[in-house]
């Protein structure tokens, strides 16, 4: 077999090859017939609009009609949206405690129509995502990475009720509080992704949000303010994905970055020489001699957006052997711009410190502009508390920053994983 | 009165039937999740439905058709990203899963994981696949290249293991 038939046939076993699956054409015709109104029939609509109008001023408030429009009462009329989600923890091992701790995730949009929108997004106290997008990209941009800026919520809820484009969905009892699923589109390109608002069916307050049916988030702020009031301040950087505000007429640049491993220092001694700090798990650790010792270093993307200076210069040991790692760890300091290619690579992830922040399954790209800051794609593999539709081991994947050195650790499972974080110790 | 024949939409229709399983195939593998990408197909074919009136080039309805898809798989895979939950893919059906070789396709840019997706899983050639993204073929070559490296250092590294 040529090197390519092995390379085609590994690929190919990644993902079943659906032969017998003949789609569903008529479920293609019956979606695409429901299209929101065409211009033609906008007489129509407008007639209908004022139909529908009078008879919900007939009924509203004292009937059950009108819950749309109590929902659009409770948001204010400022042209500045602010929506603040809490999405599900994401649960880290706690190395000095020596125990699981759940630390919330919250993502806030600004809108300004005069602006644009704002999104921040955070774990625990550290913001791993911050997006500017100029009014001219929201919020239907796509950026090359993938980003999405799924500020639906702050861009488009209180416009799509004005615009009578929200429809009432189902009431049902959603985490302990009877709710009205108030759902409505946002166009991104080829599709229009169906969000839902969950009002609260006595104050019609937001209380949740969903998307294309997706995991339920928590609202817990949707609030307007005055025009120029809202945060539109960068935070200490912006990131791949997103746009400065001096670069807000740019288009943003390609996304991802390479890595070269390369040779370097072969021995602890050597290791400690070439980073101040340098952590290892001692000659052997558990059944597993200390194999290698190489450096890594990721060179700057050719044409990056906005981006300080490179790089990503550390060193990976592996515990094993020449040709497998069982047990590896990733060191590098002041962590800039790259993106990862490697397991054994490190997270581009900056938890609180003391905490082993854990993968679950494969580790994904992640982007690092500077300290303290990310662009995680793959961010929720750092859950461990979804149950997986096909059950696996617990993946022995995390990652940790320690007296300034970010740490990536693979091991065979979870319990080494920890066994290991736990035995990181500076080469003598 | 019978309605006029739409020989887009039958060319559509035509296109949908021969190539759903690559489709499916491309996008689940986008998406990350069997549901997201069957998801994503249907989603892109409602958009071209919708909109085919507007499209300008017939020949290049195929390509169309695959951007369309590849968008909409990158959507779901935002989505899914953005939700939080993370359910996970398929495994083969045939075979054990590969964790090491997904693990490197995951892990590669996403210009040559998706060049690998349309070579390897619709079959497309690098004329078909530059369509399709955009870029120019000798880009397509030199990223499947590079891509077929990475995927194979993961292979040998498997290998030497056994």
């Amino acid at each position: 077999m040529t090197v390519v038939d092995e390379v085609r046939a590994a690929v190919e076993r990644t993902v079943p090859d659906f032969r017998d699956h003949e789609g569903d054409w008529a479920a293609v015709l019956a979606s695409a017939q429901q299209r929101p109104l065409r211009p033609h029939r906008w007489a129509i609509a407008v007639v209908a609009a004022v139909v529908a109008a009078g008879t919900l001023a007939l009924f509203w408030p004292t009937g059950g009609d009108g819950i749309l429009e109590r929902a659009r009462a409770v948001i204010g009329n400022e042209p500045v949206v602010h929506v603040v989600l809490r999405g599900a923890p994401v649960r880290v091992y706690d190395l000095r405690r020596h125990e699981y701790r759940n630390l919330p995730q919250t993502r806030e949009e600004w809108y300004d129509p005069e602006l644009g929108a704002h999104l921040v997004r955070a774990i625990g106290s550290r913001v791993v995502e911050e997006l500017f997008l100029p009014k001219q990209y929201s919020p239907t941009a796509r950026f090359p990475d993938g980003t999405q800026p799924y500020a639906g919520v702050a861009t488009a809820y209180r416009a799509a009720l004005d615009a009578g484009r929200a429809s009432l969905g189902a009431t049902e009892t959603v985490r302990g509080h009877r709710v009205h699923w108030i759902r409505f589109g946002v166009d991104f390109h080829w599709r229009a992704a169906q969000h839902e608002v969950a009002v609260d069916a006595e104050t019609f307050e937001p209380r949740f949000v969903r998307i294309d049916r997706g995991p339920v988030a928590t609202v817990a702020a949707l609030e307007t303010f005055p025009s120029g009031t809202g945060d539109f301040e960068p935070g200490p950087v912006a990131l791949m994905g997103g746009l400065r505000p001096g670069h807000l007429g740019r288009a943003p640049g390609p996304d991802l970055w390479s890595g070269t491993p390369s040779t370097g220092p072969r021995t602890p001694d050597e290791a400690r020489a070439s980073l101040r700090g340098a952590l290892w798990l001692g000659a052997r650790f558990h059944d597993l001699p200390l194999a290698s010792i190489r450096e890594v270093v990721h060179p700057k993307r050719e044409g990056a957006p906005p981006v300080g200076e490179h790089l990503v210069r550390g060193l990976e040991l592996c515990y094993g052997s020449a040709q497998r790692c069982p047990v590896s760890l990733t060191l590098a300091t002041h962590i800039t711009a790259t993106a990862f290619r490697s397991p054994a690579q490190p997270w581009p992830f900056d938890p609180e410190p003391g905490t082993l922040v854990l993968a679950e399954r494969q580790p994904g790209v992640g982007y690092t502009i500077r300290d303290g800051a990310y662009l995680t794609p793959r961010l929720a593999d750092a859950r461990i508390d979804v149950e997986p539709v096909l059950p696996r081991p617990e993946p022995g994947v995390g990652f940790l920053v320690r007296d300034g050195i970010y740490v990536t650790l693979v091991a065979r499972d979870r319990p080494e994983l920890i066994a290991a974080a736990e035995a990181l110790t500076p080469i003598p | 009165v019978a309605r006029p024949r739409d020989e887009l939409l039958e060319e559509i229709e035509l296109i949908y039937r021969r190539r759903h399983p690559a489709f499916l195939r491309v996008a689940v593998a986008i998406a990350g999740d069997v549901q997201l990408g069957a998801d994503a197909v249907q989603d892109a074919f409602v958009g071209i439905v919708r909109s085919r009136r507007r499209i300008r080039r017939r020949g290049a309805l195929e390509a169309f058709a695959w951007r369309a898809v590849v968008n909409a798989a990158r959507d779901r895979r935002a989505a899914r990203i953005e939700t939080d939950v993370l359910p996970d893919a398929e495994a083969p059906s045939d075979a054990e899963p590969d964790d090491r070789v997904r693990h490197a396709i995951a892990l590669l840019p996403e210009r040559q994981r998706l060049v690998l997706f349309l070579r390897y899983f619709a079959d497309l050639d690098y004329e078909a696949i530059a369509r399709v993204m955009r870029i120019r073929p000798g880009t397509v070559a030199a990223a499947l290249n590079t891509a077929r490296a990475s995927v194979k250092e993961s292979l040998e590294r498997e290998e030497a293991a056994v």
